[in-house]
Order: structure tokens, then sequence, then C-alpha cells
């Protein structure tokens, strides 16, 4: 390895498989979701408004979906479990996680054919007048559509290859439970209530919103469970951010709605007052025309024309702020009996001035000026009383209002700060075993530093080593070889024919050493020498590999074929020992042929260009084809064919360093063909 | 040591007695000098010093060198010959039974005339002896010798 640098780091993420830890997020998760059901069931039984809507005025959590968020949780629970799980697990949990399912669909079955199926009341009995809900007990639509989905998607989560559907519904399930979240925290439950369907619990999406994450994360894939744990700081960013973006939203929303609520509160006190002066004017007036009647002092109604524009005032500006309808009417109301008693008034006062004390009397004891007054004290009396009514509602939707914001703005920050903290420990956690990791691959460098080194002196050790074989081993061969020959030359007259037929035997056995020690040493050679890569043309080396042949043997017949211009990158000296090799091979082993053929050419399969050598010759048994290239594995005699068994291994061991790959394909007596391929 | 002498550095005994038979089978051996090692040859060819060398007379015609030998190695030998202005030019021919590709670079390199496997390439060196123009040279002085016989 150049430089020595180690590229590939220790793997932070080194988590076991198949993420135990998602897992135990699930389980975590189903136990929340089971926990908020059971709570809720609890509020059934006790009849705790407070468990069964959390805050005054929302839409309850029906006893039939915390029943199925219990069952829900459990089945998640169960699927978490440490595998393999026992049979009976997977038998209670698939029955955990139908129950629920079948309850969400008798519940759709319900709203869609509009009838009941008397299971909305079965176990608990909603009084009536309940907050926002269109049918006692019954449980959301969307409630059971989730219901549906989880059921299915828990069903599914070990069903062999349907583990990305039940993923898929998972996140089906995620997505309807965000919408009446979004609903509570944006001030849309409205919308919902407008429409005249009962409307999800915020606690019942919560649950939902618990359950889908844990169904969704508990069977993660290998590589799954490794991208979440490789974006785990990006993902957690990234949630606590929308998490107090919806939060801040949230109570954006909330303290709108709460300036809006309180504005109809001061509406409704404002009207209150109007309402009180109106009936101080009129009857102001109305003691200032008694008094005149009685007592023809004008100065009894020196206020009666302003109590008169007073009256006509309040009528106005009550109008002017009144939106209620109901109030509206019954200010225009009040207005024409205001406008009768005055006329009452005035006529009576006109009769006093014109015909005296008696007829003015006389009118007022037939009792119509106090009828209107009746009449008008009456309309004030009910006006003031819807108004307390709808004060009390108002102030009641104020405080409802208030208590969502809060809600909302507590435990949306709470949440957000919550995943800031965890993304902040994991960040840490992160950069020390970043640290712990970059101090290991510097020790592993100095390591390999001075595997380098000592790798370095064992080569150079090697070469000494193979430098003197070749110098000293060669030695002794050479003196039996010549001293034999010199036997043989100077002393063959003295010889019988038998020891100059041993001589022979002797100087052949020493001339074979000395090859085998040539090859041994090529062999070493390949795998010491350092690969130089340039580009070779294969085609020209062919050719004059097998020049070299012929000129060795020309008495032989051979038919040598090259394809012209094969190119190839990789070690020319190298690869012309790959080519001597094989066609030498072909050569010898073509030797018994009268007339052979020897090709080199190449061929593409895949993309992939595979050079071969092909010839006509002996052949080999195709059952010792892993055996050929072993060094000194030989499949004929020395006796048949000549040769050390080494050249096909020099030849693997040279494709083999270039990355490339060797393989024979032949039959005995019908020629052999060795590919090989060089990658570019 | 003559004109027309050869010499041999050859620490092994029976390189040097094949040698001297191929030698003598071409009537070539008839002066020939041996020196075991490489420190030997060194003194043989330059005496005590650089400056108290022989006259380029004193030189042999050739010098067939092994390579692998004890004190100085061949290599070096070859270096420190055509190192000096006196022996520059001295024909030397490489006899060795490396066959490592590096040697006969190396040897090469260092100016060696010629480059022989032993001892299955006397032909050979006899061929590379042709080459260097000093077969005659070596062959005249030696015909007498081998009319001797």
């Amino acid at each position: 390895m150049e430089g020595g640098v180690l590229q590939t780091a220790l793997d932070p993420d080194a988590a076991p498989p198949g993420g135990d830890d998602f897992r135990r997020f699930s389980r975590v998760a189903a136990a929340g979701a089971a926990l908020l059901g059971s709570l809720a069931l609890i509020g059934w039984i006790c009849g705790s408004p407070a468990l069964k809507s959390i805050l005054p005025g929302l839409v309850t959590m029906k006893a039939n979906t915390a029943l199925g968020l219990v069952f829900s949780g459990a089945a998640l629970g169960l699927l978490a479990g440490r595998p393999p799980r026992p049979a009976w697990s997977r038998v209670l949990g698939g029955v955990c996680a139908a129950l629920p399912a079948l309850l969400g669909l008798l519940t759709l079955a319900e709203y869609g054919f509009d009838c009941r199926l008397g299971i909305d009341q079965l176990l608990f009995r909603e009084p009536a007048g309940a907050a926002l809900t269109t049918h006692l007990g019954r449980m959301a639509v969307p409630t059971a559509v989730e219901f549906l989905l989880l059921g299915a998607a828990m069903l599914l989560t070990d069903r062999g290859g349907a583990r990305r559907a039940a993923q898929g519904l998972a996140l089906a399930a995620a997505a309807v439970a965000g919408v009446p979240f979004a609903g509570y925290a944006f001030g849309w439950e409205r919308l919902f209530v407008a429409g005249g369907a009962t409307p999800v619990a915020l606690h019942t999406a919560a649950a939902f919103i618990l359950l889908s994450a844990g169904a969704l994360s508990v069977r993660l894939a290998d590589e799954q469970a490794a991208w979440v744990r490789r974006h785990a700081v990006g993902l957690g960013f990234w949630a606590a951010f929308f998490l107090l973006a919806f939060a801040s939203v949230g109570a954006f929303c909330g303290v709108r709605g709460l300036l809006a609520a309180n504005r109809w509160v001061a509406v409704t006190h404002a009207l209150l007052e109007w309402n009180a002066r109106l009936l101080a004017a009129v009857e102001s007036a109305e003691a200032g025309s008694r008094g005149f009647v009685l007592t023809g002092e004008p100065e009894f109604l020196s206020s009666y024309a302003s109590d008169g524009r007073l009256a006509r005032e309040c009528l106005r500006e009550s109008a002017a702020i009144a939106r209620d309808p109901g109030s509206r009417g019954e200010l225009a109301v009040m207005g024409t009996l205001v406008a009768k008693k005055f006329a009452f008034m005035d006529e009576t006062l006109a009769l006093r001035r014109r015909q005296g004390r008696a007829a003015a009397e006389r009118l007022i004891a037939k009792g119509e000026g106090k009828r209107r007054m009746d009449a008008l004290l009456a309309a004030a009396a009910g006006f003031a009383a819807g108004e307390r009514r709808l004060l009390e509602v108002r102030t009641a939707a104020v405080r409802a209002e208030a208590a969502l914001t809060l809600t909302f703005l507590a435990g949306g920050s709470l949440a957000g700060l919550a995943l800031l903290g965890a993304v902040f420990w994991t960040l840490r956690r992160e950069s020390a075993l970043r640290r712990l990791n970059e101090e290991r691959v510097l020790q592993l460098n100095e390591l390999l530093a001075r595997r380098k080194l000592e790798l370095e002196a064992a080569n150079k050790e090697l070469e000494a080593f193979s430098y003197s074989v070749s110098h000293d081993l060669r030695a002794p061969l050479r003196a039996m070889d010549g001293f034999s020959q010199a036997l043989i030359e100077e002393f063959s007259d003295r010889l019988p024919s038998q020891g100059r037929d041993y001589l022979g035997r002797v100087r052949a056995a020493a001339q074979r050493m000395a090859r085998l020690i040539d090859d041994l040493l090529a062999l070493s050679r390949v795998t010491r020498t350092e690969l130089r890569r340039e580009a070779v043309d294969l085609s020209a080396l062919a050719w004059s590999a097998g020049e070299e042949l012929s000129r060795c043997e020309p008495g032989r017949r051979v038919d040598f074929s090259v394809a012209p211009g094969l190119r190839a990158q990789g070690d020319p000296a190298l690869l012309r020992v790959v080519l001597d090799n094989l066609l030498g091979n072909a050569w010898k082993f073509t030797a018994l042929k009268p007339r052979a053929r020897v090709e080199f050419g190449a061929a593409e399969s895949d993309g992939q260009t595979s050079y071969f050598v092909r010839d006509d010759g002996a052949g080999f048994d195709p059952a010792y084809t892993g055996k050929l290239f072993g060094a000194f594995q030989r499949l004929h005699g020395s006796s048949e064919f000549p040769g050390t068994g080494i050249g096909l291994a020099t030849v693997q061991r040279i494709i083999r360093r270039h990355g490339g790959e060797v393989w024979a394909e032949g039959a005995v007596g019908r020629g052999a063909t060795f590919r090989f391929t060089l990658p570019r | 040591m003559g004109t027309k002498t050869i010499l041999l550095v050859e620490d092994n005994a029976d390189d040097e007695a094949l040698t001297l038979r191929a030698l003598k089978r071409r009537n070539l051996a008839n002066d020939v000098a041996v020196v075991r090692d490489g420190a030997e040859a060194l003194d043989r060819l330059f005496g005590g010093g650089p400056q108290s060398g022989k006259a380029p007379a004193d030189l042999p015609a050739v010098v067939l060198l092994d390579l692998k030998l004890p004190k100085v190695d061949g290599l070096e030998v070859l270096r420190r010959i055509r190192a000096d202005a006196r022996t520059k030019t001295l024909p030397v021919v490489v006899l060795t039974s490396s066959r490592e590709e590096t040697d006969v670079v190396r040897s090469y390199d260092l100016g060696a005339n010629s480059y022989v496997r032993k001892p299955v390439e006397f032909e050979k060196f006899f061929q590379a002896v042709e080459e260097l123009g000093l077969y005659w040279l070596l062959l005249n002085e030696s015909m007498p010798a081998a009319r001797r016989h």
C-alpha cells in the first residue's frame, strides 16, 4: 500500500444490525399509546372529564377508541419484542392488532350505512349533550380509519415480503394522525366542527402519532436503520425545528383566537352596560313626565329631551357593536318599544299642556303607558339574560382557547427542547467517538508504517536469498554437468556405453534442476518486482514470442495466428512472460501433431475483453482444471512433455497482480484454451 | 603478465577447472592467470595503489570476471576498472551463473563488454571474444602452445 494511510476509518455507527434500539423505541411508543388509552378508560370509569377530554370544551376520547388504543399498544409492544418471538406472542399480537381494526371497520360501516350496530355505547353511556359529538359514544371517522391502517400494518409486518407495505401503511397512519393534531394547534378544529362531523380527540391524535411511529420503526431493514443512524443528527434537528415551528405557529393561532374571544366578551359586557343605561334613561324620562303631569312644573321636564336622546344613542351604539343575530333582533324590538314608549309620553305631555291635569291622568289611567313600559322592561331583561348566557359561553371559550394555547406552547416547546437536547447529546457522543477513531486511525497508521518497514526488510532479505540461490545453488549443478561432460568428451573411449548413459542421465538431471531453479526464481520475481502499467501491444508480443518458439524448433509445422491490434494496460515485461508461457505450452503440447494450430485472440462478453491462447494439442482432463495453476502441478509426465510445472503458476500470479483472472478449458486430445482478462 | 594473457577472476575451484578446460579446448589456455577474489584481482591489475600501477603493457588482454566474489564483488571490480584511465578500455567479459536481470543490466551499465552465463554458454563466450576482436590476438599467441601438444 502506498503511503500507508488507512482509508477506512472505524465505523462510528457500529450499532447492532436490524435495529435493537429502534425496537426499543417502538416498545416505548407502544407503552405511551396504551397509557393514553388506559387513562381515558379510567376517565370513563370514574366519570372524570379531565381524563376523557383533557381540556374542557374539547371532544372526549370515546371509550371504544381508548380500548382500541390499549389493544393496539399491546400488539405493537408484542411485535417489538426481542426476536425470535414465541408462538403465543405471535397469536396474542395478531389478536390485539385485529380487534381495533375490526372496531374501526364496524364504526366505518355505521357511518357509511347510517345504522347503529350497538357498539358505540357498549362499554359506557356517554351523557347527552357531549361536546362536538354527532353520535354519542361513537369514535370519529379518522380514528376508525387509523385503527384499520395500523391493524393492517401490524398484521402485515411479519408476513414475508410485505414489510414495505406495512411501513407504507404506518406512514399513511402517521399522516392521518397529523391532520387533527395540526387542526388543534392551528385552530382548524372549527372547520371540522362546522362540517358537522365528530373530531378526533387531542390525546387520540397524540396516541396515533406514537403508534404509527412505533409501527414504522419496529422492523427497519438494516440499510434503513443504518440510514436513520447516519442521519440521526440531521433528522433530530429537523424534527426539533418543525416541532418548535409547530408550537410557535400554534401559539400564534391560539393567541389570535384568544384575542378574538376576548373581544367578544368585551362586546357582551358593553351591550349589557348600554342596556342598563337605556333602561335608566327611559325610567328617568318617565319619572320626569310623571312629575310634570302631577304638578305642571316645567322644571320636571328639564332632562326629558336629553333622556330621549340618550335612549336613542344607547340603541344606536348597541346596534353598532352587536353581531349575534339574536341580539340584533332583540335590539330592533327594543328600539320599536322605546319609540312607542316615548311617543306615548309625548302624547300625555301634550294633553297635560292643552287640557290640564285631569285629561292627562285619564289617559294614563287607561294603562297604555304602563303596558308599553312593561313590554320594554321585559324585552330588556330578556336581552340582558341572553347576553349573560353569551358571556358565559364566550368566557368558557376564552378559557378553553387559553388552555389549548398553553398546552401547545408548553408541549411543543418542551418536546422541541428535549429533541434538541437529544441531538446535542448525540453530537457530543459522536465527536467523542470521532476523536477516539482519529486516535485509533493514527495508531493504525503507525502500525501500518511499521509493518511496511518490516515488509520491506523481509522483501530485501528475500531478494538477497533468491540472489544467493540463483548463484550458489547453481554452482554444484554446473560442476556435475561440466565434469560429466568432460568425462564423456575426454574418456568416452574408456567408458562402456552404459557408463556414458549414466553420465548422460546425470547431466540431464543437473540441467533439469537448473531449469527448475530458473523457473522458481522467475515465479518469485513476479511478486517482487514493481508492477508498471502502460499500454501494451499484446499482438506484437505474441508475434515475437511465437517467432522465437518457431526459431527454437525449426522442424515443427505450426499454423500460428494472432488477432491484430490487441492492446491492453499492463506491465510489458510480465505480460511477455505470460505469453511466453502460454504460447510455449501450446507449442509443447502440440508437439505430437504433424501439423498443429496455435491461435492468440480476444473475445468480448459482458463488456469485458478476455484474451485466449488456443491449441489443438494434447489437451487435459477437465477434472483437473483446478490443479493446472498450482506450482509444481503437472498433468503430464516429464517423459511425455518436458516441463517444471511452474509456468502456469507464474502466469496466474502475473494476471492476478494485474487484477485479472485466468482460466482454462479443454478436454483430453481435443486441445486446450487458456483465457485471461486484464482490467482496463 | 603479458599482453596476450587472460585474467580469470573466479573463486569456485570447479568453475575454474571447467573454464580452464574450455579455454584449453580452444587452445587459449596457454597464459591464464587465476585470482580467487575481487581484492586480489584489483591488486593484480593496479599493483599496490593507483599511482604505483603497472604500465598498460602489463595488463591482460581480457578479464573474465565472476560477479559473486569474496571480499570485493565482481561489479565493484568492474566499476574500479572502468574508473581508472589506464584500464578504461580493458575488455571485460562478465562470467556468471546468475540470470538475474539486474545483474545483466548493472554489468552492462558499468561497461562490461560481454555477459556470459557459465558453463553451458561457453560457446557464447568464444563468440564474444571474437566480436571483441580479441580472438586472433589470443589465438595467435596460443597457436604455438597448441602445437607443443
